[in-house]
């Protein structure tokens, strides 16, 4: 539907297995945290905290999230996958299999670096062919994150 | 309220440009916080898409609404997929874009010094409210035969300007609100 692009830009932080903060700066502030099954989220003054167990799609939008950095995406029971490779990168394709996940996504790509088998993006493919990609860069890999980082408050 | 002679056509120059615009958009109904972006685009085909996705680019729905009328749902997310909660938006969205304004059906009220134009739906009123010189568009509202529904303010907005910002109460759904404020996007591709 669009032919532009919206974009924004923030900060990212994990730590396996199933921590995720992701920072909005720009256009305006909005912070996510996946923390153990609980989802937070803070929109300005804002806050919503909703248990990702209570809703099924919101648990597996949050395992897709993770595993994709986490690098467990093959494991995903709600996916088939195809890897494709170029000299510098390997492209994991992603078509899911779960009915409702089907109603979301036509495919999710996820784009690893040979460099260091880090995901350099990430390419959310909806069926109506709009997409959303998220780009990692600026990278600190094994770096000390205080636990602070991805608490719930 | 009192019935009054008044001319549909004032209404016209109120009507925001939506071509192309994003918002910022948070929504706030019984005690549950969502937020995302809203984007409102003119179709090739003269149509206007409706487009809300969260900061992660999950897609809440996608709603079509063609150049003469009717409505289409592209897309909506399983949470969103009930009956009543799309006749709302839509018609919210209906009123947002000064849609299903049959002149044939006009009529004018009047009530403490405002003109309320009375557009009938094929349930309830549209009521777009100005001053007594039509003009000021003081503010939009959907009504039942007997009483508000839903009360909409636009700030910037008018003919081929789309609004900084809108806000949207409802008042038959407790807790029920939908602020919008306008983001710039990046130029076309």
């Amino acid at each position: 539907m669009l032919s532009e692009n919206i974009n924004s830009t923030g900060k990212f932080w994990y730590r396996k297995n199933d921590k995720i903060r992701m920072e909005y700066v720009q256009p305006y502030s909005y912070i996510m945290i996946l923390n153990g099954g609980k989802i937070f989220t803070k929109e300005g003054q804002k806050e919503n905290k909703i248990s990702a167990n209570s809703n099924k799609v919101f648990q597996q939008v949050n395992r897709i999230l993770i595993d994709c950095v986490g690098g467990s995406m093959l494991d995903n029971p709600d996916f088939q996958s195809r890897i494709f490779e170029n000299s510098g990168t390997y492209l994991v394709e992603l078509i899911p299999i779960a009915k409702n996940l089907k109603e979301l996504y036509k495919n999710i790509n996820i784009l690893i670096d040979k460099k260091d088998y880090t995901a350099t993006a990430i390419e959310m493919f909806e069926l109506s062919g709009d997409k959303t990609i998220i780009r990692f860069q600026n990278k600190v890999l094994n770096a000390q994150i205080k636990d602070s980082v991805f608490n719930i408050p | 309220m009192q019935r009054i002679s008044s001319n549909a056509s004032c209404i016209q120059k109120f009507k925001p440009d939506f071509s192309h615009v994003v918002y910022k958009t948070s929504v706030d109904v019984i005690g549950k916080h969502i937020s995302g972006i809203l984007v409102v685009k003119h179709m090739p085909d003269s149509s206007t898409r409706v487009v809300f996705t969260n900061e992660m680019g999950f897609s809440y729905f996608d709603f079509g609404f063609p150049s003469d009328s009717g409505f289409k749902v592209f897309q909506i997310a399983p949470i969103m997929n009930k009956e009543g909660l799309i006749r709302t938006l839509r018609k919210d969205f209906e009123l947002l874009l000064f849609r299903n304004m049959e002149n044939s059906k006009y009529y004018a009220l009047m009530d403490s010094g405002l003109i309320y134009h009375a557009f009938p739906q094929t349930e309830g009123v549209n009521y777009y409210i100005t001053d007594s010189n039509c003009r000021q568009l003081v503010k939009m509202q959907r009504a039942s035969t007997k009483k508000p529904v839903m009360e909409a303010f636009i700030y910037g907005g008018s003919t081929g300007i789309a609004p900084d910002s809108i806000s949207m109460r409802h008042f038959s759904i407790s807790h029920f609100s939908i602020t919008l404020k306008q983001i710039t996007t990046p130029a076309a591709q």
